[in-house]
């Protein structure tokens, strides 16, 4: 395969470099067509949090890939370029099957990580818009797709929270039927809890309110999910028609007592109470996670739930593994058929077997001394037609690799090639 | 005569099979995500519950008397009013992952009935009356309800003590939400209420009409009455927001075994004009 890839990821490169690497769609659309001007037949650029990596194809042979990560380092390092330490190469079915590990989650920060196959879907989508993808590259991306659907419908790999705001988020779901008709309060404005606060707007959560010390801070939470900021001095009061509570403040040991909360449930006729103690030291009362109808959570239990999940998702790892294989194997034999030379081959192989065939039904009327020459002459005609195809097949004919790859798949087509060839394959 | 009887023994032996088979469906989208059982279940169970049906209605006709005459025909009864009401539940509540649980009781039940079934056509006149058909059958679907409503109720237990001990299995994974468990409990004790009170006001018509020494004191009335009560109450609690969450599962289970002691003991020992078989 004329593919290569170049980039950085999570596994070779920290954070400040991915991020001073990262390409915008907009910077992607502007620096793909001068990536096609360094001789690549075919690119695609993908950007995200955790990877930059470029995929490229070469007509006739694989782009120079010092060439690709000098573009790239300079591109972004302006006059003093990045260092290339950073950057992996990869070639052929290797640049093939790190797309696919990417595309499955394998690849990703977190085991079972699907953002990255959003990012190659963009990625795809702008290279599509530029006119920088084509026939090869198309069948990665392809071949990725396959990958991503059958990882996430016939595995669990990407099942289970495996963030301690997502896992707060599932302990929700499966208490309440319906958060549409749940209203939260966020005790604070901390990092976990504006993250679950944001996670909770995107599940459509009935009501969100925030309580802050910092009156500013606890606006700003509040416009960002759509929420109320209130005055801290009020949460109390507010308690009694709140179902979630996320708290997450410094240095404020149990702002809501067990007391607190007993009163709370009293009022609220028992009606399930959900609490996620987000707090250095703990801001709600250990002791009313004893209460009955109330649940209560730390960031402990939390990353207990997300540690067993990533390990659930691991298990799953060799299933997707497999998934990867078949569908690379798939991809590489593709491509293999694509080769001029096993084309010309297996065309040879049809026509002198429809020879073969012929002449042994009326070779018995021949005598033993001409069916020598009766032979050459059958042979002499078959090659000559084989000739014709084989002349439009091989490279260096007119037109580019993609009349060539046309060629030997109107072939193929044309004489059945490879329906034959797994028929035999089935046989032997 | 003889076509009919051969048709319902074929029925009476093929109806543990299929619950068999739907409780399999059931368990294989519950364990297994298996998306065909995921499909094809509340179908299959449509269909097992249609054939019962069918079944129970042939056995009226041929036998000439509603097949609630002995306890294994009870029993059949029970399996079938057990799998009409999940199936109620399931459509009302659009939740599908608890028929695993629910239906091995009529499983139970139904298999119960087949093995030690016998056809009888000689019984007293009184057990063919119309009206000892709705008591009865009344009775039995709403004994069916209470029962799902324990079920319900223990599966909201189990699942709030996995949740409480920060287990995050299979039982947290599958099972309905917690309110949604308590919301399918609830629907269990309207039906069961609903249909005690067929099955009460049917037996305050008819009983004193079908029973000389019929006494608005007899235990077993007593008791079925002081059972629609508690459910009375419980709704009325539930509805005023005054009962939630793990206390009325609690309760529910609670009145479980109070059924189930109304069943048996009393009826057994204690019941006056109301014992029959």
């Amino acid at each position: 395969m004329n593919t290569v890839c170049v980039g950085i990821s999570h596994q070779t490169a920290p954070a400040e470099l991915r991020a001073l690497l990262h390409f915008s769609p907009e910077e992607i659309r502007a620096v793909l067509p001068r990536i096609r001007a360094l001789g690549v037949s075919e690119c695609v650029l993908i950007s995200s949090v955790d990877r930059t990596e470029l995929y490229a194809a070469g007509a006739k042979s694989a782009p120079p890939v010092d060439e690709l990560v000098k573009f790239l380092s300079s591109e972004k390092g302006g006059s003093s370029p990045l260092q290339s330490g950073s950057f992996f190469t990869l070639k052929g079915s290797d640049a093939a099957a790190h797309l696919l590990r990417a595309a499955a989650g394998l690849d990703s920060m977190i085991i079972g990580d699907m953002s990255a196959f959003t990012a190659i879907r963009e990625a795809r989508l702008i290279a599509q818009e530029a006119g920088t993808i084509g026939f090869l590259l198309g069948q990665f991306i392809a071949a990725a797709e396959n990958v991503y659907d059958r990882a996430r419908t016939q595995t669990l790999i990407a099942n289970g929270s495996v963030s301690v705001s997502s896992a707060a988020v599932e302990l929700a779901q499966r208490i309440f039927e319906d958060l549409t008709q749940r209203r939260a309060l966020i005790i604070g404005a901390g990092e976990t809890a504006q993250t679950t606060a944001k996670l909770l707007h995107a599940e459509g959560i009935g009501s969100l309110t925030i309580a802050h010390k910092n009156q500013e801070r606890a606006s700003q939470l509040a416009a960002s999910v759509e929420g109320i900021a209130v005055p801290f001095e009020t949460l109390r009061d507010l308690l009694p028609k709140i179902d979630i509570v996320i708290a997450s403040l410094q240095s404020e040991p149990h702002v809501l007592t067990s007391k607190d909360i007993k009163a709370v449930q009293k009022y609220r006729h028992g009606q399930t109470l959900f609490l996620i103690d987000c707090g250095i030291p703990h801001n709600v009362d250990p002791f009313a996670g004893e209460l009955e109808n109330v649940f209560l959570y730390d960031l402990d239990t939390l990353n207990l739930m997300v540690r067993e999940n990533i390990a659930r998702r691991r298990a799953h790892a060799p299933d997707v593994e497999n998934i990867v294989r078949e569908e690379l194997k798939r991809l590489v034999t593709w491509h293999s058929s694509l080769e001029s030379s096993p084309t010309i081959e297996a065309l040879s192989d049809v026509i002198e077997k429809i020879r073969v065939e012929e002449l042994s039904k009326e070779i018995h009327r021949f005598t033993s001394q001409d069916r020598k020459a009766v032979e050459d002459l059958t042979k002499r005609i078959t090659n000559r037609i084989v000739q014709i195809p084989a002349r439009h097949l091989t490279s260096g004919h007119e037109g580019g690799l993609l009349d060539r790859l046309h060629n030997v798949i109107l072939v193929r087509k044309l004489f059945g090639l490879d329906s034959r060839e797994s028929d035999s394959s089935e046989s032997d | 005569m003889l076509r009919d009887t051969i048709v319902i023994t074929i029925l009476n032996i093929a109806l543990p099979v299929l619950y068999f088979g739907v409780i399999w469906a059931y368990g294989r989208a519950f364990f297994s995500d298996t998306t065909w059982a995921k499909e094809q279940k509340s179908t299959m169970l449509a269909v097992v519950v249609l054939t019962h049906l069918l079944y129970l209605v042939l056995r009226t006709i041929t036998f000439d008397h509603p097949p609630v005459t002995t306890i294994f025909e009870i029993l059949s009864v029970l399996a079938f009013a057990v799998a009409i009401t999940y199936a109620v539940i399931e459509r009302t509540s659009k939740a599908k992952e608890t028929g695993y649980f629910i239906l091995n009781i009529a499983f139970f039940f139904q298999l119960t009935s087949t093995l030690f079934i016998r056809d009888l056509l000689e019984v007293p006149q009184i057990l063919r009356s119309s009206w000892f058909g709705f008591h009865v059958t009344s009775a039995l679907i709403g004994y069916a309800a209470i029962t799902i409503s324990a079920a319900y109720g223990f599966l909201y237990l189990m699942l709030y003590h996995e949740i409480k001990a920060n287990r995050f299995g299979v039982i947290y994974k599958k099972l309905p939400t917690l309110e949604t468990l308590e919301r399918m409990n609830f629907i269990a004790i309207i039906l069961a209420f609903a249909f005690l009170t067929f099955a009460i006001l049917a037996g305050f018509i008819w009983l004193p009409q079908a029973f000389e020494n019929f006494s608005y004191l007899d235990p077993k009335l007593l008791g079925t009455v002081a059972l629609w009560l508690l459910y009375g109450v419980g709704i009325a609690a539930r509805q005023r927001g005054t009962l939630r969450g793990r206390t009325i599962m609690a309760l529910s289970i609670i009145a479980f075994f109070i059924a189930l002691f109304s069943m048996s003991v009393i009826n057994l020992f204690f019941s006056g004009f109301h014992r029959f078989s």
